[in-house]
């Protein structure tokens, strides 16, 4: 109990810091930083958008250890096995957000940069595969039969995480072949000015921490859920050894 | 026992082992030729499948030679695509009447012969589709191949092997779960998707000349190479997944 | 206030959609949080806990 009263402090302290911080980086973003030479006020999209797009690169890899851990515990230990599984759970979710976010301000951004909500470039392209490759996911979780949920989504987890460079590079390929309009270079700070550093710092570091505050958090809710289903099953083996008597 | 007799007896039995893996895999593939020989009942729901696909678009684009060129190579493999997905389930559903599975559960035979087993059948059907299907493709788009006709045969086996491989492991996946048909394509369409665009791609270079495909069966290649590995490794994972 | 109406429209709705994405999932989970049953561990049997030890 001493414990469980430690951490949620600490997460709520966490919380209001990450407000905080997301606040103040919003700040600096809107008002704060000079208006760029080429696009005008529209790039300030790019203060939330390349923020998320780079942590939605992060999350998987998280997902995938997890679940390697997992796949190594299953039958060694398997109160750990569920430890990581939550992780992995979590940080899948956490994905699918950040992705999602990543993949509609973009198309806000080239709705005005360019008139066109959608085009094959290759980064586009690549991060809707990985949305769609985290959602496949999470319904694979979702339809599959409760004993076997954990392990199938483990698997999944390594095929999707061997798949994510593959994606990337065929669509490079492709992209070379066939180019199409680049809604964003490789090289997203490419002309950046320092007077608009802190404001990215800021931003990246701020959805940083709110993505670790939302794996957490869905960590802790994935393992309360664990936690009821087992003592569900624990009332469950009682009854039945009391109606034996 | 030396050093030296004891790595060659490691050698020995290791080889032993392999020789009873391929065995055990040929028996898997016979009893699946087998089995789908006596009702033919994916081989043809595939063909007609296939072809009615081909027939809609047909009507539907009326392409010239030279669209039909561009467009053909995205055709075959998406129709294909969609007519693995009733077959692959239906590969594993001749498991579980009479439950079998739990026979092949229980069996000491290594669970990856039981896969490549099957998924080399499912191969054999698929290219066996293909094969009537190519006349039809060149009688109704006028087709005339530009490029080096010759890598066709290697693009199609390479590509349906990308498909059947992956196909196989997640129908095995997907066997007890509810809304069992909705879940392959869910999850097999993502993970092969950089498969898919190389096979389309290698396809469309080679019927319309104009690039050259050896970069996309170089794609096809490590994307085989890769996950035929990671399907052999797991596949007992999946199978003992309770 | 951000220069032509179109990229101020489209600036906001950025703003606006993200926080609401993230908001509605920390509010799915907290939701969530609030609803599940926290089971308390199982007393541990000890002498402590028996008085006829």
């Amino acid at each position: 109990m001493q414990r469980s009263r430690i951490f949620g402090s600490i997460g709520v302290v966490w919380f209001c810091l990450t407000l905080a911080a997301i606040a103040y980086a919003t700040r600096l973003g809107l008002f704060l930083a000079p208006v760029d030479a080429l696009q005008g006020n529209v790039f300030r999209i790019f203060f939330y958008h390349v923020p998320h797009s780079m942590l939605s690169l992060l999350f998987p890899y998280v997902n995938f250890i997890a679940s390697l851990c997992y796949l190594y515990w299953r039958r060694r230990d398997p109160l750990k096995a569920l430890n990581a599984d939550a992780v992995a759970i979590a940080s899948a979710e956490v994905t699918v957000v950040y992705a999602s976010i990543c993949l509609w301000t973009g198309m806000l951004w080239g709705r005005v940069e360019w008139g066109i909500w959608w085009t094959w470039d290759p980064r586009l392209t690549s991060m809707l595969l990985l949305w769609l490759l985290y959602v496949s996911y999470l319904m694979l979780r979702k339809l599959s039969s409760t004993g076997q949920t954990h392990t199938l989504a483990a698997v999944l987890s390594v095929f999707a995480a061997i798949d994510v460079p593959i994606v990337y590079m065929s669509i490079q390929w492709w992209r070379t072949q066939h180019p199409a309009p680049v809604f964003f270079s490789s090289d997203p700070n490419a002309g950046v000015d320092k007077s608009m550093y802190p404001a990215w710092f800021w931003n990246l570091g701020a959805w940083a921490m709110w993505g670790i505050f939302l794996v957490v958090f869905r960590y802790a809710l994935e393992r309360r859920r664990q936690a009821s289903e087992q003592d569900a099953a624990l009332q469950a083996i009682e009854a039945s050894l009391e109606m034996a008597q | 026992m030396s050093y030296l007799d004891r790595a060659l007896a490691d050698m020995r039995n290791d080889l032993h082992n392999l020789q009873i893996f391929f065995r055990d895999t040929f028996h898997h593939f016979r009893k699946d030729v087998r089995l789908e020989w006596r009702s033919r009942d994916s081989i043809v729901g595939m063909l007609f499948f296939t072809l009615l696909v081909l027939v809609i678009f047909s009507l539907s684009f009326d392409p010239t030679s030279d669209v039909s060129r561009q467009i053909v190579g995205g055709i075959l493999w998406v129709s294909l695509l969609f007519a693995s997905f009733t077959s692959l389930n239906g590969s594993w559903t001749r498991e579980q009447r009479n439950r079998v599975l739990e026979a092949q559960r229980m069996a000491p035979s290594p669970p990856a012969a039981l896969f490549l087993g099957k998924a080399l059948a499912n191969l054999l059907f698929t290219l066996i589709v293909e094969i009537f299907l190519a006349p039809l493709f060149i009688i109704f788009y006028n087709l005339h191949v530009l490029g080096q006709a010759w890598k066709l045969a290697l693009v199609m086996p390479l590509g349906t092997w990308a498909l059947v491989c992956n196909g196989t492991f997640f129908a095995a996946m997907g066997l007890r779960t509810r809304n069992r048909e909705l879940l392959l394509p869910l999850i097999l369409v993502p993970v092969s998707l950089p498969a898919l665009l190389g096979m389309m791609m290698a396809t469309t270079a080679i019927l319309t000349g104009e690039s050259s495909p050896d970069l996309w069966i170089r794609l096809l290649v490590a994307y085989n190479i890769a996950f035929t590995i990671v399907c052999l490794l797991l596949f007992d994972t999946v199978l003992s997944a309770e | 206030m951000f220069g032509s109406s179109m990229a101020a429209r489209h600036l906001l709705y950025v703003y606006l959609s993200v926080w609401f994405i993230q908001g509605g999932y920390c509010a799915w989970v907290a939701w969530h949080w609030f609803h599940t049953r926290n089971p308390q561990p199982p007393v541990v049997a000890d002498s402590a806990t028996r008085d006829d030890i």
